[in-house]
């Protein structure tokens, strides 16, 4: 009775089944991840969590990292005439103020990196508007 | 047996292009046309990463959900109007019946990858992209979470009443296959904090497909597309399919229709 129970159709089926889960769990273990960054979650996101809920849950890394990058340009692009013509306006507080604006722009940084550890183009500007034009050196580093 | 699965998957080809499902093809060349001219005032300095990137998330993501959309409907309409006994009353097995429902979504689908593919890099060499076959292998692995995607559509249409319950199941498995390296961390974090159930974790990461796996269009830039790692992942994505296509069959041999 069990051989012929083992015979059956749906029986045969589940042996094949458990096989061929067997034959997936071997080359799981071959198939390494795509990806050697680390974790998204193992860093704190001050800015835009939904891009990182994007960016994890529908492994779309690099696509954050574009939308990031495109957000930092207009937010760096869009408050540079203001800050121009407040500093225009207070020239002896020139360093001061310079410090002062742009408070996000070392996190919008920061998160392009993270999502895309391989974005030269965010290593080579980020350090640039930071150092360089804001003379926030620490930032910068 | 071949025949029946081949008759049964070239209806389903026809049967999809007749609905007009392939307007979503439209749509993605109209997203990418329209980034093409937007991104390039955005951000000059980045134009093609853009494009390629946002061109093959939109490859992704108008494949999965042409995917779970045709293979959720597919055998849960049938089975509701009952049209389903005309096939199988001829002399096709159930098993037969699904493998060719099965197949006739992957050469559907191929069909919209090829396109979407070729779409894509007209696009990228208009703006002055060099030729590379990585593009070849991004679609290839796109197509290997699109084969598991579909199993598991086909087997959430058995188990579950109405396609909209089915298409949430299955988006939610979606981006869970993806969340599998986030889960990995998350249990190792809950391990190292002292909590128990982190073996929960740990088992949901072994059993959900792990997309992650796949996902070679994030990384194109530092892995090899195609090398030993690429057949590993898409011999993990085929053992995984016809683990789950014979769950379907299991499942859909016992159901009383």
């Amino acid at each position: 009775m069990i051989i012929r129970k083992i015979n059956g159709f749906v029986n045969l089926n589940i042996l094949l089944l458990l096989l061929f889960f067997g034959f997936t769990a071997f080359f799981y273990n071959k198939a390494p991840d795509t990806t050697s960054y680390p974790p998204i979650f193992s860093k704190t996101f001050p800015l835009s969590t939904p891009l990182s809920f994007l960016a994890s849950m529908l492994g779309m890394r690099r696509l954050a990292a574009d939308l990031i990058w495109i957000q930092v340009l207009q937010y760096y692009g869009e408050r540079e005439r203001g800050a121009v013509e407040e500093l225009k306006k207070r020239k002896h507080q020139k360093k001061e103020s310079l410090k002062q604006s742009y408070s996000k722009l070392q996190s919008y940084w920061q998160q392009i990196i993270r999502f895309d550890p391989l974005f030269v183009n965010a290593y080579l500007i980020g350090p640039t508007t930071l150092g360089w034009n804001l003379k926030r050196y620490d930032e910068a580093i | 047996m071949v025949r029946n699965i081949f008759s049964i998957a070239k209806y389903t080809f026809y049967e999809n292009l007749r609905k007009k499902n392939f307007i979503i093809l439209f749509l993605y060349i109209a997203v990418v046309l329209g980034s093409g001219t937007l991104f390039s005032m955005l951000s000059p300095a980045q134009e093609i990463r853009v494009i390629m990137d946002l061109g093959t998330a939109a490859i992704e993501m108008f494949a999965f959900l042409s995917c779970a959309f045709i293979s959720v409907r597919i055998v849960l309409q049938e089975m509701n109007d009952k049209t389903v006994y005309l096939i199988l009353s001829r002399p096709v097995t159930r098993a037969n019946y699904l493998l060719g429902r099965f197949s006739g979504i992957l050469s559907i689908m191929f069909t919209y990858i090829l396109i979407m593919i070729a779409s894509l890099t007209i696009m990228l060499l208009s703006k002055g992209w060099l030729w590379d076959t990585l593009i070849i292998g991004i679609g290839l692995s796109i197509f290997l979470k699109i084969i598991i995607v579909a199993s598991f559509s086909i087997l959430l249409s058995l188990v579950s009443t109405s396609p909209a319950s089915s298409f949430v199941s299955i988006f939610f498995l979606w981006a869970l296959g993806h969340f599998t390296t986030e889960l990995k961390y998350l249990s190792s974090q809950l391990k190292h904090n002292g909590f128990n159930f982190s073996f929960l974790l740990q088992l949901f990461y072994y059993i959900l497909p792990n997309f992650s796996k796949m996902n070679y269009k994030d990384f194109f830039h530092i892995k090899d597309v195609f090398s030993v790692d690429m057949l590993c992942a898409g011999l993990y994505a085929v053992g995984y399919t016809i683990a789950v296509l014979l769950l379907c069959t299991i499942i859909f041999n016992r159901k009383e229709l």
